[in-house]
């Protein structure tokens, strides 16, 4: 099924928290809406669930406006961060709830009951509580009630912000290839840029109730539209533009000129040859060893009265013996650096 | 896209709900309010009305001529004087003693607990009752030491009202003090902090909620409160009791209605101040803090443990002579042990206990559906009624008994009224003490929805369940638990409450805690006991009987004594 959300609007009181969000979704798709806490990424996925009613704009499915049908004739599969398993029943039953609602036969209830928590791996938990079982147990079993109904759509929020780190990875991979397998139309809000990046096919991120940036993980990655994105989705230096970094200009610059760049810490390599034409000379500030990586934090010299600026270089490994106070020439790829605001 | 598409969803489409469920919530959440609107609200328009009624046509000559009298003001005098002192006297005293459970190594706490409780399973004259056989002229005290004095009158009310407010205030308090944050003690005693100075800064502030709602459920409980010192108030009326007087005694309901109204003035201003202010206030604790332990301390120990036997002591001691009275031949004269009075050879028989016991169930039952829809409704529905509907479920908390009895016999004790097909019975009284009890029952409810995360609604919504097999299959299989806890409320309420109920009673329909009253009234001390010592009884049994099943379903911590 495709999805397509249009112009919605909500607000909260005086506060508004979709503010005209409109994104169009391919069949067997997986997006993430990705933001901080507070952007509005939750209550957008609660308005296409219906659980929340929009203020304006319009829901559909196959070209077919939702907007007024009410959550429960819907058919779309929600899990939520708490679990939400119902505490009375056992996990079969759970499982089973969204088809008895349906009204299916007895018979197909139990089988299907059966493929389900065989999907996830939990057919020999079927009697047991929600309680007896673990977080990431637990949220499996939603998933599988959830999916049992065959929704046209899934909706997932923050579904593993609750769980430990280990099981969260393993997870994670569990929703992408169950998700892949089933060709199901999905929609997962998290705050986790590692889960968006490498979960989703698509990511949309969100901020104050309007979208960023929509792109693939890569171009949200690789070629973040503003410093918002730039910042929130990995590291990265922004500086502004007449510090005198090279950069090859991205895109619909319509005349005006670069006033802000981004340029990740890999892209900055740090070298002793001496400064060919254009190149920035800054001092080793600090230096911070990670293990796997060093990073260390470069000021620039004050250029143009843009004040003192600093830049953060990162190199695999953990082998080098600079010393804070050295100078270095700084090598950067000018296709590396991106233009995040223009003026 | 096409023109045929855009006009049919349109960019900006304003959303207009067509859900028939939605239609249904708010046809539900109507046949909630109406009962509320029927039984509270009406019969108080009734009291309002009647009170500008004159022989003269509508005015104000009835307030004036109550308003203006010397009596009248001396009723509200003495109200105020036993109202204030009493409040006074139960905050202090049922702070230290929720203290000295809470915060202090003393032994004994759950038996020390549980006798400050027994008095809410008496009838609520039980205490001047009890204080009466202790210090009356034919009490035990004169009888024994040979002496002559009296405890009629002011000192007589104030004292069994500090006894009948005691529990209710221990409660809140000790709710309060329960919940504290080790690491704020801590902290104040690295930082050099002595006990009184921690007590002061650290374990005042955190209780001032508790303390103001405590001193405004005494205010309210005693000023509405007309069982103790109609038994032993001798010559001095409280304007509680003035109103059975003039509504019963005279038949001048224009009077009693003044009155009532008057009593209803300061009870709706003290719910509405401590509605205010607790609404502006959680008594929650962050995540993060660490359960209170109580640092040993001797000589505090010792001295909260005098403290809290004294107390006790007082308790039982009423409680006690209550029971022992009732098993002796005839008080005072011959203190042989007897069971004759359980024969109840009086009018009526032991017909008003069994009508208690089923006036008890009958408003635990209709107690339940009330309280709990309404509290599904307001926590769940949100619909534009949910705010209108949560007023009406709490006004109640802001209505006297006795004005609320009152209205009853104005409202319906006519034939023209629906609800006159039932009056007398025992129904409508079940169904009185269900709307005197609204607020707190509806309370008790609330709270525990709220715990119940409201995400198992959506995800029956989004399961394809609608609200009523949400209600049927989620919410109720969850929420039984509380309501066990809401019907023992409403039962235990109903079997000894007087306040309400006094103006609906037939002979035929009398219930026990009225034959208490009555009883006492003319004398008839041995048999008023037993009657007392049976509505404990079957309190006690009914708290069992449901403890019980709760154990038996693992709910251990379903408080039931409320």
């Amino acid at each position: 099924m495709s999805l397509e959300i249009r112009n919605i609007n909500k607000s909260f009181g005086r506060i508004k928290a979709v503010d005209n969000v409109s994104l169009a979704i391919d069949n067997g798709t997986l997006v993430c809406f990705l933001g901080p806490s507070g952007c509005g990424k939750t209550t957008l996925l609660r308005v296409i669930s219906g659980l929340e009613l929009p203020d304006s704009g319009a829901i559909l499915v196959n070209s077919q406006n939702m907007s007024t049908v009410p959550a429960r004739n819907r058919n779309f599969g929600m899990v939520f961060q708490s679990y939400s398993l119902f505490p009375n029943m056992t996990i079969a039953a759970n499982v089973a709830y969204g088809l008895e609602c349906r009204k299916w036969s007895r018979a197909d209830i139990s089988q299907r009951v059966n493929n389900m928590l065989s999907l996830v791996h939990l057919e020999d938990q079927s009697h047991k509580f929600p309680h007896q079982l673990s977080g990431g147990q637990q949220q499996r079993v939603a998933l599988a009630r959830a999916l049992a109904p065959k929704p046209s759509v899934l909706l997932l929020d923050e579904p593993l912000s609750a769980l430990d780190a280990k099981v969260r990875e393993e997870l994670r991979e569990e929703i992408k290839t169950l998700q892949r397998n089933l060709n199901i139309t999905t929609i997962m809000v998290t705050h986790d840029q590692e889960e968006a990046l490498t979960m989703a096919d698509r990511i949309m991120v969100m901020k104050d109730g309007k979208v960023m940036q929509t792109g693939s993980p890569m171009d949200i990655y690789h070629r973040p539209e503003n410093p918002f994105v730039a910042q929130f989705i990995g590291r990265m230096n922004i500086v502004p533009a007449g510090i005198g970094i090279p950069f090859s200009s991205n895109g619909d610059s319509k005349g005006a000129r670069a006033k802000i760049l981004g340029i990740r810490p890999e892209n900055i390599k740090l070298s002793d040859d001496p400064a060919s034409n254009g190149e920035l000379t800054g001092i080793v500030d600090r230096i911070s060893r990670l293990g796997n990586l060093t990073r260390f934090k470069i000021s620039l010299p004050n250029k143009n009265g843009l004040g003192p600026v600093t830049v953060v270089s990162e190199v695999q490994g953990s082998s080098h013996d600079l010393q804070v106070g050295t100078p270095k020439v700084l090598k950067i790829n000018p296709e590396t650096v991106r233009v995040l605001e223009w003026g | 896209m096409g023109l045929k598409n855009r006009l049919a969803y349109g960019f900006t489409q304003k959303i207009v709900s067509i859900d028939k469920e939605v239609l249904l919530k708010i046809l539900v959440a109507c046949l909630v309010a109406l009962p509320l609107i029927v039984f509270v609200l009406y019969p108080l328009f009734h009291i309002l009305g009647r009170s500008f009624q004159t022989p003269d046509g509508i005015g104000l000559s009835n307030y004036f001529s109550v308003l203006g009298s010397k009596r009248f003001l001396g009723l509200v005098y003495n109200s105020f004087a036993v109202t204030l002192v009493t409040t006074g006297l139960t905050v202090f005293l049922a702070f230290i003693f929720a203290f000295s459970i809470q915060r202090t190594n003393i032994p004994l706490k759950n038996l020390f607990r549980l006798i400050t409780l027994v008095p809410l399973f008496a009838p609520s004259l039980v205490q001047a009752q009890g204080l009466l056989l202790l210090l009356g002229r034919n009490g035990l005290i004169n009888r024994t030491l040979g002496t002559d004095f009296s405890i009629y009158g002011y000192w007589g009310i104030v004292i069994s009202s500090v006894l009948y407010v005691f529990p209710y205030a221990f409660l809140i308090f000790s709710a309060s003090l329960a919940m504290a944050d080790n690491r704020l003690y801590e902290s104040s005693r690295i930082l050099g902090a002595g006990p009184w100075r921690t007590f002061i800064t650290v374990t005042l502030p955190s209780t001032r909620f508790a303390l103001m709602a405590s001193t405004f459920v005494a205010f309210t409980l005693v000023i509405t409160d007309f069982g103790n010192p109609m038994v032993i108030g001798g010559d001095y009326s409280v304007l509680a009791t003035e109103v059975y007087n003039q509504v019963i005694g005279q038949a001048n309901f224009e009077l009693g209605t003044v009155i009532g109204m008057v009593l209803l003035l300061p009870v709706a201003l003290a719910v509405a101040v401590e509605k205010y202010f607790n609404k502006n206030h959680q008594d929650q604790l962050s995540e993060h803090a660490k359960p209170m332990v109580v640092q040993p301390h001797k000589l505090r120990d010792a001295v909260f443990t005098i403290y809290s036997v004294l107390i006790c002591l007082c308790i039982l001691a009423v409680v006690g002579i209550v029971i022992f009275a009732s098993f002796t031949h005839l008080w005072p004269y011959r203190m042989d042990l007897s069971l004759r009075h359980y024969a109840f050879d009086v009018q009526n028989g032991i017909q008003p206990l069994w009508n208690s016991i089923y006036v008890g169930f009958m408003a635990a039952g209709i107690g339940i559906v009330a309280v709990g829809l309404a509290a599904y409704i307001t926590e769940r529905f949100k619909t534009f009624l949910d705010s209108p509907l949560y007023f009406l479920c709490i006004v109640p908390a802001a209505v006297p008994g006795m004005v609320l009895g009152l209205g009853y016999i104005l409202a319906f004790n006519n034939p023209s009224n629906p609800v006159y097909a039932i009056y007398g019975s025992l129904l409508l009284i079940a169904i009185c003490n269900v709307y005197y009890y609204h607020a707190q029952g509806f309370l008790i409810a609330s709270t525990s929805m709220k715990q119940i995360s409201s995400t198992y609604d959506e995800a029956s919504a989004t399961l394809g369940g609608t609200f009523i097999r949400t209600i049927r299959k989620v919410t109720l299989p969850i929420m039984w638990p509380t309501l066990v806890g809401v019907a023992v409320f409403f039962f235990m309420r109903s079997m000894v409450t007087l306040s309400a109920v006094i103006f609906l009673i037939t002979p035929s329909s009398q219930v026990a805690a009225v034959s208490v009253l009555l009883l006492e009234d003319r004398g008839a001390v041995n048999q008023a006991a037993a009657f007392s010592v049976c509505i404990m009884g079957v309190v006690v049994a009914f708290l069992l009987l449901a403890r019980l099943v709760l154990n038996y379903f693992g709910y251990r911590n379903i408080s039931l004594i409320r």
